[in-house]
């Protein structure tokens, strides 16, 4: 058995020291598999980050009411008529003005950002306590949006992009200036991508004045969801559903995560298949190169199977590097960075590239799977070649 | 014809009966020996000459474990070579073998002792036991100074005597060389002749050695001639 280590160390440290001589094809392999790696990387970074920016827009102190069977915001319409049936719902908050309600609709504009790209954006009308039922919002300048008023708060997420949208600066929205007077922080999550406005001039500057999409409640207490679901329920009119702010943007941090990834995994499978035919390609040349040496060792007396895990650990080496070189330049330039993608309802979101622990090992696991089935064959051929060829063969 | 070659001496460490091989290409069947006898005692030198196609390398593939017999009997030092699998074959190479090859093949990325110690790592051996059969090993071919120098920086000759080292340092009773003198010039290859009659005449070890060099032969104690499969004559050093 210590034979048989000693045996593939010594093997697997010739294979390994011949490799400078095998430099070309060796970084053909290396670059290939870091070249798939990276996409992969960026796809699960670009998922993970979209998760915790879109699950970190939600708390359980506050519940979100939608049309029942609506799965989000976007597909919502709730009769406007319904509102003041809602200021007497149980479980609601109240501040100096009321139960904290606000009855919200979204809409969709355009923006210059400040590498002079246009993107989509969503602007989300609200009553001025929107504010003061979002419990993980706060101001970070200036001031709300007066009632009535063409004023905006913006996203700090989208201040920090769009020169259009920074605090004190004007954008001409539906052929009128807004202003914009505040900007609102929300922890970095997906709710600092939404621009805010008087949901009255929302509605009437965007055409849906006869509905709301959602309406966002502050919750008096832990248990307060309850009693507010079940009062929902008894209504006999179409029905509403209220969910925790944290629930809905779990799932909706779920489905959008699900389809990055869809889109992702494939690719990034696509991407390490064509590194898998690259480390064959490697590899086969390798053992090639090696022959000689191969069938020498053999002839010394090494068995087979040392020469299948040293081509084996030769794979799995050259893999290791290109994934590391991944790893590395995915961390240094790519982990933290800001981007920003479709959301829900086709505007933009922004959100930080994160990358964990998890997608890293992912990643190594790809890597890994490409080593094993780029480098069996070729070790499997390397072990069984005949070391006497037939005169004149 | 049952052409057998007995050298005298009581105890044979190689012995072949009515071995034959065969290769196929297609359908067609192409014979390289049949019938093939010899026995030779330990101890003994022994060059196998022949033109190109005789079947002398082929015979010394056999002897080598590393080609099979289409028939007959092989046997080894007492082992029945021609019934094992590869890896029984790869464990008796290592117990049993040391093989020269013409163009030395030493791994060019380890040093001289390294290259050395290739066979002893098969070996249930201690690090400071391989060392001192390496050291010893470089210095019956009179390389002790060239311990840690790499195969690119030592002259052909100086290359085949650190093979023959490795030859030689797991302390086997058979070493097969197949052209060892074939790329040298004759200073080198009398050199390496030398040492190859030392460790016959000094050592005890029995070796065969394949050559189309006359005076190489000449080395040895016993040469055989293979033509078209049989040998056809032999002739004993004076």
């Amino acid at each position: 058995m210590f034979s048989h280590v000693r045996q593939v160390g010594a093997v697997a440290r010739i294979a390994l020291l011949g490799l400078p001589s095998r430099a070309r094809m060796s970084l053909a392999a290396i670059f290939g598999i870091a070249l798939a790696t990276l996409v992969l990387l960026g796809f699960l970074a670009m998922a993970s980050g979209f998760r915790s920016t879109v699950a970190g827009a939600g708390s359980d102190q506050a519940a979100i009411i939608l049309a029942e069977g609506s799965p989000s915001e976007f597909a919502s319409a709730i009769d406007i008529n319904r509102l003041a049936q809602l200021q007497n719902a149980p479980g609601i908050a109240h501040g100096p003005g009321g139960p904290l309600i606000s009855p919200e609709n979204f809409a969709t504009i355009s923006a210059v950002d400040d590498q002079g790209t246009e993107a989509n954006l969503s602007l989300r009308g609200m009553a001025t306590q929107g504010l003061a039922v979002r419990p993980l919002a706060r101001l970070a300048a200036g001031r709300m949006f007066a009632p009535g008023s063409n004023e905006l708060v913006v996203g700090a997420s989208l201040a920090a992009r769009y020169r259009d949208l920074k605090l004190g600066r004007s954008i001409r929205l539906a052929g009128m200036a807004w202003k914009v007077v505040g900007i609102f922080d929300a922890g970095g999550s997906a709710a600092e991508s939404e621009v805010w406005a008087d949901r009255t001039l929302v509605a009437q500057f965007f055409g849906s004045s006869g509905a709301v999409q959602s309406v966002r409640v502050r919750l008096a207490n832990a248990g307060a969801l309850l009693p507010l679901q079940r009062y929902l329920a008894a209504e006999s009119a179409s029905k509403l559903t209220a969910r925790s702010e944290k629930d809905y943007f779990a799932v909706q941090a779920r489905n959008m995560g699900k389809l990055i990834l869809f889109i992702g995994w494939p690719l990034g499978i696509a991407m390490a298949i064509g590194a898998l035919a690259g480390a064959l390609n490697t590899m086969f040349t390798s053992v090639s190169a090696r022959s000689e040496e191969i069938r020498t060792l053999r002839i010394l007396g090494y068995r087979g199977l040392p020469v299948f895990l040293s081509t084996m650990a030769e794979a799995i080496v050259l893999v290791l590097i290109g994934c590391a070189a991944a790893i590395s330049l995915s961390l240094a330039f790519l982990n933290g960075r800001s981007a920003s993608t479709i959301g829900g309802n086709l505007s933009q979101v922004m959100f930080r590239f994160d990358l964990g622990v998890s997608d890293i090992l992912q990643s190594v696991v790809v890597a890994l799977v490409v080593a094993i089935l780029g480098g069996a064959l070729p070790a499997w051929r390397a072990a069984r070649r005949p070391l006497a060829a037939a005169p004149g063969a | 014809m049952n052409m057998m070659q007995t050298i005298s001496a009581p105890t044979p460490l190689i012995e072949i009966s009515r071995l034959s091989k065969r290769y196929s290409r297609g359908e067609t069947v192409v014979p390289i020996f049949d019938d093939l006898s010899l026995s030779i005692p330990c101890g003994r030198f022994v060059a196998l000459m022949g033109p190109s196609g005789s079947g002398k390398t082929t015979l010394l593939n056999m002897l080598a474990g590393i080609d099979r017999p289409s028939g007959g009997m092989l046997s080894i030092d007492g082992e029945r070579i021609d019934r094992y699998g590869e890896a029984a074959l790869a464990g008796w190479r290592a117990r049993t073998l040391g093989f020269i090859f013409q163009f030395y093949n030493l791994m060019p990325m380890l040093t001289a002792a390294q290259n050395v110690e290739l066979p002893l790592l098969l070996q249930p051996m201690g690090a400071s036991e391989r060392r001192r059969r390496v050291e010893t090993a470089l210095d019956v071919v009179g390389l002790a100074d060239r311990m840690k120098h790499r195969p690119r920086e030592l002259s052909g000759g100086q290359q085949q005597r650190v093979a023959i080292a490795r030859a030689l340092v797991a302390d086997p009773k058979l070493i097969l060389a197949d052209e060892p003198t074939g790329d040298l010039d004759r200073p080198s290859a009398d050199r390496v002749l030398e040492i190859l009659r030392l460790l016959s005449s000094e050592l005890g070890k029995t070796i065969v050695m394949v050559t189309h060099d006359p005076v190489a032969a000449r080395a040895a104690d016993l040469t055989l001639h293979l033509e078209k499969g049989r040998f056809v004559d032999e002739a004993i050093a004076a």
